[in-house]
């Protein structure tokens, strides 16, 4: 090895070496552990209203498992009933970092924030053209 | 007859028939010649106006791309403004004022679909930190963003004004 590649190497491992012992994470990373908790998290769009019983019976109820194997679990009170159905989802961020969550066939912008120590997600529908509606879904994660 | 005489009246008919032709040839040389003139001036003052027309429609497209400047030099000055007074409340306010007041008014005008875009998310990102949903770094982002987005949106302008000059 030439001793300029050996040098440009031993370079790379000092500039290296502090980042990952340092544990650095990605911006990526970083939503993908908020949005899965590191294995899953079950966000609420609108807290179930269910009967006290054994079946699956229910007034109303939205909920998102998201799990860190790309899948998430929708639940949803559909005819007073519980349909769960579970989905493949992706996370991409643009060049301006906006994080852009497909789930299913739908993709929406994602943000996660804060409010009064509540985590919310929220996914937004937009367009590009200034007078089209720009849809919010703000789902909150429950610590309990 | 002797075929002196002959010869003297075969002469004279060419030169009856040349009498008779010559006048004509004339008048039909003048016409021609005044028909290429007139077309002649039909075809300059048709290039003329042609001319015309193409500098009227650069002149035009030159006066809507120094608008396009203004306006865009005016939202950039409204971005930065945004950006840099995201720690006092009331600056903040009146850059988001000063934004609105383009990105509803005058942008519309000039603007091309990835300006709009790029507007819409800064119109947006300026909510989300009003609300405390987003930082001063995200906010920056998007005024980032659509300052880039101005940028190329005026050398397309520019490059389409050049190709049109003559």
């Amino acid at each position: 090895m030439r001793r300029s590649s050996l040098l440009t190497l031993l370079f790379s491992v000092f500039l290296l070496v502090p980042r990952v012992a340092a544990g650095q994470v990605t911006p990526y990373q970083r939503i993908v552990d908020r949005l899965t908790g590191g294995n899953e998290r079950e966000w609420i769009f609108q807290a179930f209203d269910e009967h006290l019983g054994s079946d699956d019976s229910c007034r109303e109820g939205e909920s998102y498992r998201f799990k860190t194997n790309n899948t998430v679990e929708i639940e949803k009170c559909v005819n007073r009933r519980i349909v769960r159905t579970q989905h493949r989802w992706h996370l991409a961020l643009s060049s301006t970092g906006k994080a852009m969550l497909t789930i299913g066939s739908d993709t929406y912008q994602a943000l996660l924030y804060s409010q009064r120590d509540v985590q919310l997600l929220r996914l937004r529908k937009t367009s590009p053209r200034r007078p089209d509606l720009t849809i919010d879904k703000v789902l909150r994660y429950e610590q309990y | 007859m002797s075929s002196t005489d002959g010869e003297t009246n075969s002469y004279k008919g060419v030169e009856i028939i040349i009498k008779a032709v010559a006048p004509v040839l004339t008048v039909v040389g003048i016409l021609i010649g005044v028909y290429e003139f007139q077309a002649g001036e039909r075809n300059t003052k048709e290039r003329e106006y042609e001319l015309i027309a193409r500098q009227d429609s650069i002149e035009f497209k030159r006066k809507v791309w120094e608008q396009q400047l203004e306006v865009y030099r005016n939202l950039a000055g409204a971005a930065g403004q945004l950006s840099t007074a995201t720690g006092n409340a009331q600056e903040f306010q009146k850059a988001a004022d000063r934004f609105e007041q383009i990105y509803w008014g005058t942008a519309p005008l000039f603007e091309d679909e990835s300006t709009e875009a790029a507007f819409k998310d800064l119109h947006l990102a300026v909510g989300d930190f009003r609300a405390h949903r987003i930082g001063a770094n995200e906010l920056r982002l998007a005024a980032a963003a659509a300052g880039d987005s101005m940028r190329a949106s005026l050398a397309r302008s520019w490059g389409q004004l050049r190709k049109a000059a003559p």
